[in-house]
């Protein structure tokens, strides 16, 4: 029977990043997959700087109009990253609150924007 | 017939499935596909807890909090992570609460700017606009975890809410619809105040504690 190497308890699967033997009790899960505790510390347990910085540039969108542009695909490819175990799951809702922020503001900033331009020269 | 998957771990696979048919009827969770339990109305608003063959026990009540009800899914009893009584779902509701708020006056700002006249009397132009950014920054340092950014946009809102009510029963015509809507958006906030309380630190500290 296998064994983990820091608690000496029999494995219940191995890491999806690094293939060590892990327990339940070292067992971390990121987007379904299992981690070692090890593993899930160097990704980390907080949101990504990106998760925050898109959230961030989302916000300031609904003043300022334009970071919500840079927000978006920020906030988009943070979420392919999260999906694919490369950033921690912690910024998963930064990020998709980031996204769907930034896409209403957006729309609506370029609405407004369209409809002034239009007035001012009609 | 609404189906729910939930994970025993946080961020772990969804092996849980609990569903339900109309009005909370046929009430049935299934772990890995096989049955745990079922329960009637009765037996979901008393809380009826079963054992899950691992040992732990699983317990589903639907009980009322506030001016509504939430299907409470604990496991030894704590909230299975992702459910309605989950402390973090708490807090990301409350930080979504503020930002759906932030948006909504953000965009009647920005209506009322082009001449639209009622929202402009219901949310200002530029004020709009600033209200929504001050709100929005302030539902950023909530998804933080910030109790204090949390406590001073619940605070605004209820202000602004007492000012609207005092403005209306001057007119004679005290605007009672709002205030339904101002208190369900408040609870959820203040739910996510206190459940900021009791968050545990995530799962790296816990690893430490380990090796310890
Ligand atoms: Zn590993
Ligand atoms: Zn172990």
């Amino acid at each position: 029977m296998e064994l983990c190497a820091p608690h000496g308890e029999a494995s219940v699967g191995s890491c999806t990043r690094c293939g060590a033997f892990i327990c339940e009790r070292c067992r971390r899960w990121m987007s379904e997959k299992p981690f070692c505790a090890e593993c899930l510390k160097r990704l980390g347990d907080r949101p990504s700087r990106e998760a925050v910085w898109a959230l961030g540039l989302a916000t300031l969108g609904l003043l300022l109009w334009v970071p919500a542009l840079v927000a978006f695909p920020l906030a988009q490819r943070e979420l392919e990253r999260i999906a694919q175990g490369r950033a921690p799951e912690a910024g998963r809702d930064f990020a998709s609150l980031a996204r769907a922020l930034a896409g209403f503001v957006s729309v609506v900033g370029a609405v407004a924007i369209a409809v002034g331009l239009y007035r001012a020269f009609s | 017939m609404p189906t729910q998957q939930f994970a025993l771990e946080r961020n772990g696979p969804k092996r849980l499935e609990v569903s339900w048919s109309g009005l909370w009827k046929e009430f049935t969770v299934k772990l890995d596909g096989n049955v745990v339990g079922s329960w009637t109305k009765d037996e979901l608003t008393a809380g009826k807890e079963v054992p899950m063959g691992d040992g732990s026990t699983f317990k589903a009540h639907l009980r009322r909090v506030g001016m509504g009800q939430e299907l409470a899914l604990l496991r030894n009893g704590e909230p299975l992570p992702g459910s309605a009584a989950d402390p973090l779902t708490l807090v990301k509701t409350a930080g979504g609460v503020i930002y759906f708020l932030a948006g909504a006056s953000a965009l009647g700002g920005v209506i009322g700017l082009m001449g639209v006249d009622f929202a402009a009397r219901l949310f200002g132009t530029w004020d709009g606009i600033v209200t929504g950014a001050i709100m929005g920054v302030l539902g950023f340092f909530t998804m933080q975890r910030s109790r204090v950014a949390l406590g001073i946009a619940m605070g605004l809102y209820a202000l602004s809410g007492l000012l609207v009510l005092a403005e209306s029963a001057s007119n004679g015509n005290p605007a009672i619809g709002g205030i339904f809507m101002r208190v369900f958006f408040l609870t959820a906030m203040w739910r996510g105040f206190k459940a900021m309380g009791q968050l545990k630190p995530s799962p790296a500290p816990e690893g430490e504690r380990d090796r310890a």
